[in-house]
């Protein structure tokens, strides 16, 4: 009895020695492996970033020093790196402090309204384009409320193959001053739109105050003149503010379209305006929608065979036990 | 609030080593049996060593297979938490992923309803131990095939990732077929299964002796 459970035991051990083995590729990934949502410390210490070693350097363009509180700025940052690594990644992280912890902008009161890649934040992944090339990250972020002045920090994250971060690099302060809006200026709340379809014209909403007439400007990225057109007031909202429509016309091919909105207002017979910073749309094909009646079908077909398999061996095992027993006696 | 994704991983994990567990066991079943019928007793050490680990394989399977299938079971409740039914309708890769794990619980299941009707008879008769052997490994191709669009659909790399490529298949693409194929495929398979199931005990004479495949 005691040799059969050492047995087992040796077994059941041997079992889990390979089921250990079988786990040494599991990594947690969540938060770094992918554009989210992430302090930095989450983003580089028990999760992977993106796998490039080796030195850089980053520039960062602010497209104003001084933003009014609630509108929006533009940060863009410009990755060069010197050297690669095999997955040949760049990770960036947009930050309101060095700390590591509760580093968010959103912590500052800053929204992440586009991120590079179409998103909303504040860590994003771009595939490199090669040693000593530049890659470019693109943020747009609406102001905090209270003004001030604040500061924005970017870090870049490269990792390597032995899960050691080589190179984790990070910008000087940015300096932001956030003024108080002058009254009467008129403030648009916009969601920004990052993705539209060939072929289809692209729906542009904003939530405007205090403005008498709103401008949806845009053009094909490359272009030099924007287009206008003048967006629609149909529907009254609280707080004496009204919801403006607008369409970007349809595009024929992939592109890259960029568009701001511009709100007038008149005080005291002094025009004055407030706009919103340049936001990025990708025109993409239409993507398809599957046939889910024939993938039901398709599912029910595999049931069926998985069905006649069992039936039809059931029926053989069975038959082939009544015949053992009868040649049994 | 409970991040549903960890639920999710675990289920997955869950699966992913006890399908894997029994796949290694149905494996050495299945040398253990073609090293009777050709070699018989001759090997050794080695040969008493498989046969023992022949033996455990047989309930281990039964186990793990049953606990797979919870998992994998588990794994698309909490799946469906982290896509919601009306987002995966739209989305190729995701109806992909559900087909695949549906296919695997399918094929696993008849491993285990066949298991639990012949018991360790399912092993010994050669008609049984074929449809365990065809089924389990159907099921453990369909499970790894889905663990792979799985990681795919979580951003990460999947260690597949160049067969797809060699074979040239797009996990984001559908992987419905046609309607006209769909009918035609449909009434072959409801045809062959029919004849199959009614031809079955025929089958049985034609495929084995009485005599049994493993001691």
């Amino acid at each position: 009895m005691n040799r059969e459970i050492k047995h087992y035991g040796l077994v059941v051990a041997l079992l889990l020695v390979c089921l250990g083995l079988l786990t040494t590729s599991l990594e947690a990934y969540s938060g770094g492996w992918q554009d989210g949502d992430t302090d930095y410390n989450c983003g580089t210490s028990c999760h992977q970033g993106g796998l490039n070693q080796g030195a850089g350097t980053i520039d960062v363009v602010l497209d104003t020093p001084s933003v009014l509180s609630g509108q929006t700025l533009t940060i863009t940052v410009n990755v060069t790196e010197t050297q690669l690594g095999t997955d040949r990644l760049v990770g960036v992280f947009l930050l309101s402090s060095k700390t590591g912890s509760g580093d968010h902008p959103s912590s500052q009161g800053w929204t992440i309204t586009q991120d590079p890649n179409g998103g909303t934040v504040n860590y994003v992944e771009k595939e490199s384009p090669g040693s000593g090339e530049t890659v470019s990250f693109k943020w747009t972020l609406k102001a905090p409320l209270a003004w001030g002045d604040y500061e924005l920090f970017v870090r870049v994250h490269h990792g390597s193959l032995a899960k050691n971060p080589l190179w984790e690099d990070h910008s000087g302060s940015i300096s932001v001053e956030v003024t108080p809006l002058p009254a009467g200026t008129p403030e648009i709340d916009h969601q920004a739109v990052s993705l539209g379809y060939i072929g289809e014209n692209t729906p542009i909403e904003a939530y405007v105050v205090n403005a008498t007439r709103v401008v949806l400007n845009w053009r094909v990225a490359g272009e030099i003149q924007y287009n206008s057109s003048e967006m629609t007031n149909t529907t009254e909202v609280s707080d004496g503010g009204w919801k403006f429509e607008g369409e970007i016309p349809a595009q024929s091919s992939i592109a890259q379209v960029e568009y701001f909105i511009v709100a007038y207002h008149e005080l005291n017979g002094d025009p004055i305006q407030a706009d919103t910073s340049v936001y990025t749309i990708s025109i993409e094909p239409k993507p398809e929608v599957p046939n889910t009646t024939a993938w039901t079908i398709q599912i029910i077909i595999v049931s069926e065979i998985a069905l006649f398999i069992l039936i039809a061996g059931v029926r053989m095992g069975k038959a082939r036990g009544k015949k053992e027993d009868e040649q049994n006696g | 609030m409970v991040d549903m994704s960890s639920f999710h991983s675990v289920t997955i994990e869950l699966h992913g080593g006890a399908l894997t567990l029994a796949a290694i066991c149905i494996g050495i079943k299945v040398i253990d049996i073609f090293w009777n019928r050709v070699l018989g007793d001759r090997g050794g050490k080695f040969r008493q060593g498989l046969k023992k680990a022949s033996e455990y394989s047989t309930p281990t399977i039964l186990l793990a297979s049953i606990f797979g299938v919870v998992g994998l079971v588990l794994s698309g409740i909490t799946g469906s938490y982290l896509i919601p039914v009306e987002t995966a309708a739209k989305s190729p890769i995701a109806l992909n992923k559900i087909m695949i794990a549906i296919f695997a619980t399918e094929f696993w299941t008849v491993m285990i309803a066949t298991n639990l009707i012949f018991w360790e008879e399912a092993w010994i008769r050669r008609q049984t131990a074929i449809v365990m052997v065809m089924s389990g490994g159907l099921g453990y191709v369909f499970s790894i095939m889905g663990g792979s669009i799985g990681g795919t659909m979580g951003g990460k790399v999947s260690i597949l990732e160049p067969v797809w490529e060699l074979l040239g298949v797009d996990l984001h693409s559908s992987w419905i077929l046609s309607s006209e194929i769909l009918v035609a495929l449909a009434a072959i398979v409801t045809v062959v299964g029919i004849l199959l199931v009614a031809y079955s005990v025929k089958l049985a004479e034609i495929v084995g002796s009485v005599r049994k495949v493993s001691d």
